[in-house]
């Protein structure tokens, strides 16, 4: 994972942003276009003088115009919240070998290392596990390294309950990112997406998958065994058995695709296999997420 | 070779049902592979996919199962005992190839030995053969051995028979036929031989034969017809006196056939060199028929010590033609050294009376003393016999002479007794020692006698099924041997299997073949080891033997003539041993001598192991199959599951 994280891949992610759609209130100062008017550089509105306004704010050539005293507003620039939650259940650390759970760990931790160089709050939520301290300033992300890297794909849990349970702690909304296979059942991956919409937060959903998911192993074995429900499957793969799983993966990623869509939530589909930072260099700004 | 073979035969067909453990196998396997487990993040996916259905869907077996399965049918296949039938007849053809085979007689116009004779009838009889037959030859002089290869066809059966090559010794016949017959390979054994079949009535048991045993049938075909024949029967020398009488060599000459005949017997020095071709002396004598006359040749005083004569016997005058159907035996030759200094002592209860026979052999002087007398000899006394003879008693202390014991006392510090036996039959034999040499074992009569306790240093030449009883070896650099039957007394032709015996023991006590004024063809003679030995044959060819200390090495004459051993590196030649062709038996051709045999002889071995076993393929198939089937290991590694 630290190899990935190269001094030249700091700087490069050092000039990137969190992009974000709306803006949301912030627990202090900081980059982001605030909802909240107040100091800031960016002018919001006006607003008739009441007394013991700043006079600075007056805005005198409204008055000249109207006769009537106005204030200039200002949207304040604040900081932002960001949640990143990582999927930690079992099922992150299948098919062995694939990489699937130290990629979207990588991820996890790039995001956040590009939210905290821009004064953003970050906390990291491992689901199933633990939820870490809010992480400020970029001097944080070797405690977050430190507190990720020791976390391993383990655990069961229901979706909607534990994403409630990370999301506890939250009061204020700001842009969640969820990383995980989203190997779920798609109303429970909606519940819980949609309990994060009710949260009021900003959603990039980054659907991590190895490459034997995204195309059936033909040296899969004859029966499967599902990590996390121990529920066996037997198999009888042949060619026309491998065209059903590609349907039937279409019609699980298209599901989820078409909610995110519909309910305006990023959405990026990866593979285990592919480079760390082509993901967030290039894949992430092209959809909006960074810029 | 299996080309010869037709159905598959099963010993234990009961085994076959072992082949119950294959369908073992494929369940192991389909268990093995139902039960590969591979962990998968989420069956969400796949278990959308179709199951399993059926079996046969399911089994798809890698290469390994191929080879496991086929070495577990093998293996059963080879429990099961198969074997291939023969198909057709086994036909043994023993062919006589005796000396007498080479005696010459008119076909029509035409002179053939009845070896060509022999040869052709085998050949018009294989034709009236059924063509899926296999003949195998063999040859029965000087013993039983084959020629060509087995289970030969016709046509290789008559490329065999002109590999074959008539033999100057006498024949195995006998012994040959019951060899034969009793093993459990042949269905048929013909025997093409100038001798007439007697049939003995009744079967020849084999031994151990369970019942029901296969009988061999015999054919006898007899070839050739009467011719007469004069041949040498003995030459001898006889040394010359203290008196300055000059040494003699006497002549034996016989005629087989009716009538006399006069003849010239000549007498050819031969040294070292090539033979002379002038006779040095000629007499002239007559033969009758079935009996002989004995010429006399006296040697001048110059004759050399080692030296060798060759005698020459021709029928001369009228009626000479065609009385000598075989030249091989009518020369003779004979060394004026070796006889005159062997000689033995018989130490016997009956005293100095009697010799028992001994001294009818030639060149062997015997005195006899009684067991008593024995104990008073001193060893300077002892020092002058080449040959100790103990007859039914033994001396107190192992002599530091060759010895023979014959029926010794059970205490003794030879060869002691183990026990007694009244009836044996002879079980076993050591076919390699000189003493078995020309030896009809089956003959031997071991009616009764002792069997020995062999001492670790000797070994048992002959066996019944009690024990050994003639056992031999060598202790200390001396030889000893022990007879648990009676050999005496020593009656010559009238006991022929015993006399040879006798004369096999004495000779290889005396270390050789220096006991007689010469030796038969294919006889051996010892080369004591930890020396260099060059033998000059006969032909003029030398050959060197290097011997290792402790070692020795019996070389068979095969030619008749005299041979010079000498050391190498030395001139002086140490021995030299004449070797004839006097077989009376053989030279006997104005009569056609019995054959006596059984019509069927009981073979030995049960009816399946007359087929050829094919478990050993099928062994070996196994073998190789398990060899190679850690190279059908799949590559990939088969998840566990976790």
């Amino acid at each position: 994972m630290q190899d990935s994280f190269s001094p030249t891949f700091f700087r490069q992610l050092q000039q990137l942003k969190i992009r974000t759609r709306r803006a949301f209130l912030g627990s202090r100062q900081g980059m982001h276009r605030s909802a909240r008017k107040g100091h800031g550089l960016e002018f919001a509105d006006y607003r008739q003088y009441t007394p013991g306004d700043d006079f600075r704010y007056i805005d005198f050539g409204v008055y000249a115009r109207t006769d009537r005293l106005y204030v200039r507003e200002f949207r304040e620039e604040q900081d932002l919240n960001v949640m990143v939650l990582l999927d930690a259940s079992t099922s992150m650390g299948y098919p062995e070998g694939s990489n699937k759970f130290e990629l979207a760990r990588a991820l996890a931790l790039a995001l956040g290392y590009v939210a905290l160089t821009d004064g953003d709050t970050v906390t990291f939520c491992l689901l199933g596990q633990r939820t870490t301290p809010r992480y400020t300033g970029p001097q944080s992300l070797s405690k977050a390294m430190k507190e990720l890297h020791g976390a391993r794909p383990e655990g069961v849990f229901a979706l909607l309950s534990e994403v409630r349970a990370a999301m506890a702690s939250q009061r204020i909304p700001g842009k969640c990112f969820f990383v995980s296979d989203f190997l779920y059942p798609l109303p429970e991956q909606f519940d819980a997406l949609d309990y994060l919409r009710s949260r009021n937060f900003e959603i990039c959903v980054l659907r991590v998958l190895a490459p034997q998911e995204l195309q059936l192993d033909a040296g899969l074995a004859d029966v499967v065994v599902d990590a996390e429900t121990g529920q066996e499957v037997e198999l009888a793969l042949d060619r026309s058995s491998r065209e059903q799983y590609a349907l039937a993966l279409a019609e699980h990623i298209e599901g989820l695709e078409h909610y995110c869509r519909r309910a305006e939530i990023e959405y990026l589909l990866v593979s285990s296999a592919e480079a760390l930072n082509d993901i967030v260099l290039r894949k992430l700004p092209q959809i909006g997420v960074l810029r | 070779m299996l080309g010869a073979f037709s159905a598959i035969e099963l010993a234990s067909p009961a085994v076959l049902l072992a082949a119950a453990f294959a369908p073992l196998l494929i369940f192991a396997y389909l268990r093995r592979q139902s039960r590969r487990w591979q962990t998968v993040s989420s069956v969400l996916i796949l278990e959308r996919l179709p199951l399993r259905r059926t079996l046969r869907r399911r089994f798809k077996p890698p290469l390994r199962f191929f080879v496991e399965f086929a070495a577990l049918l093998a293996l059963v296949l080879a429990a099961a005992g198969p074997s291939c039938k023969r198909q057709g007849e086994r036909v043994a053809v023993l062919l006589d190839n005796s000396l007498s085979m080479r005696a010459k007689s008119i076909e029509g116009e035409v002179e053939s030995s009845r070896f060509e004779e022999a040869k052709r009838a085998v050949k018009k009889w294989t034709a009236l053969q059924s063509g899926r037959s296999k003949y195998s030859l063999f040859a029965a002089a000087p013993k039983l051995r084959a020629v060509g290869q087995e289970d030969l066809d016709r046509s290789g059966l008559l490329a065999a028979l002109d590999q074959a090559e008539s033999s100057i010794t006498a024949d195995t016949l006998e012994g040959a036929v019951k060899e034969l017959g009793r093993s459990h390979i042949f269905d048929k054994l013909l025997v093409v031989t100038d001798k007439r079949p007697e049939w003995l009535s009744g079967n020849e048991s084999a031994a151990s034969s369970p019942s029901p045993a296969k009988q061999t049938k015999l054919e006898v075909l007899t070839v050739g017809s009467s011719a007469a024949n004069i041949y040498l029967s003995d030459l001898r020398f006889i040394p010359g006196d203290a008196a300055g009488q000059p040494g003699k060599i006497g002549a034996a000459v016989k005629l087989s056939g009716p009538g006399e005949i006069a003849f010239r017997a000549a007498l050819y020095p031969q040294g070292s060199g090539a033979a002379l071709h002038q006779p040095a002396a000629s007499v002239s004598s007559r033969a009758a028929g079935g009996k002989g006359g004995e010429v006399f040749f006296t040697l001048p005083h110059q004759a050399a010590r080692h030296e060798v004569f060759k005698v020459d016997v021709v029928a001369e005058g009228a009626g000479s033609a065609g009385v000598d159907a075989l030249t091989e035996d009518n020369v003779g030759w004979v060394s004026t050294a070796g006889a005159r200094t062997l000689s033995a002592l018989l130490v016997s209860p009956r005293g100095v009376a009697d010799t028992l026979g001994l001294s009818d052999i030639p060149a062997l002087q015997v005195d006899a003393v009684s067991a008593e007398s024995y104990a008073g000899l001193s060893a300077a006394q002892l020092e002058q016999y080449s040959l100790l003879i103990f007859h039914e008693c033994a001396p107190a202390a192992a002599p530091r002479r060759p010895t023979l014991l014959i029926i010794p006392p059970a205490e003794n510090p030879l060869f002691s007794a183990a026990g007694e036996f009244s009836s044996g039959k002879v079980a076993s034999w050591a076919s390699a020692h000189p003493i078995t040499s020309y030896l009809r074992l089956e003959l031997v009569p071991a009616a009764q006698g002792v069997v020995f306790d062999v001492p670790p240093w000797a070994q048992a030449i002959i066996n019944v099924e009690q024990g050994a009883i003639v056992a031999a070896g060598e202790s200390e650099g001396v030889r000893f041997a022990g007879s648990g039957i009676e050999l005496l007394p020593f009656e010559g032709a009238r006991t022929p299997v015993l006399s040879i015996l006798t004369l096999n023991i004495l000779n290889w006590l005396a270390g050789g073949a220096e006991l007689a004024s010469g030796i038969l063809t294919g006889s051996t003679v010892r080369l004591e080891g930890g020396k260099s030995w060059s033998v000059t044959k006969p032909d003029g060819v030398s050959e060197a033997y290097s011997l290792a200390p402790g070692s020795s090495f019996s070389y068979v004459c095969e030619q008749p003539g005299p041979y010079r051993i000498a050391q190498q590196g030395e001139k002086a030649e140490a021995r030299v041993i004449t070797v004839n062709s006097f077989f009376p038996a053989e030279s006997t051709t104005a009569e056609v001598l019995p054959l006596a045999i059984p019509r069927t002889i009981e073979q030995e071995a049960v009816e399946a192991e007359q087929n050829q076993p094919l478990w050993p393929y099928l062994a070996g198939l196994v073998i190789v199959l398990l060899l190679v089937e850690p190279l059908f290991l799949s590559g990939k590694a088969e998840v566990s599951r976790s």
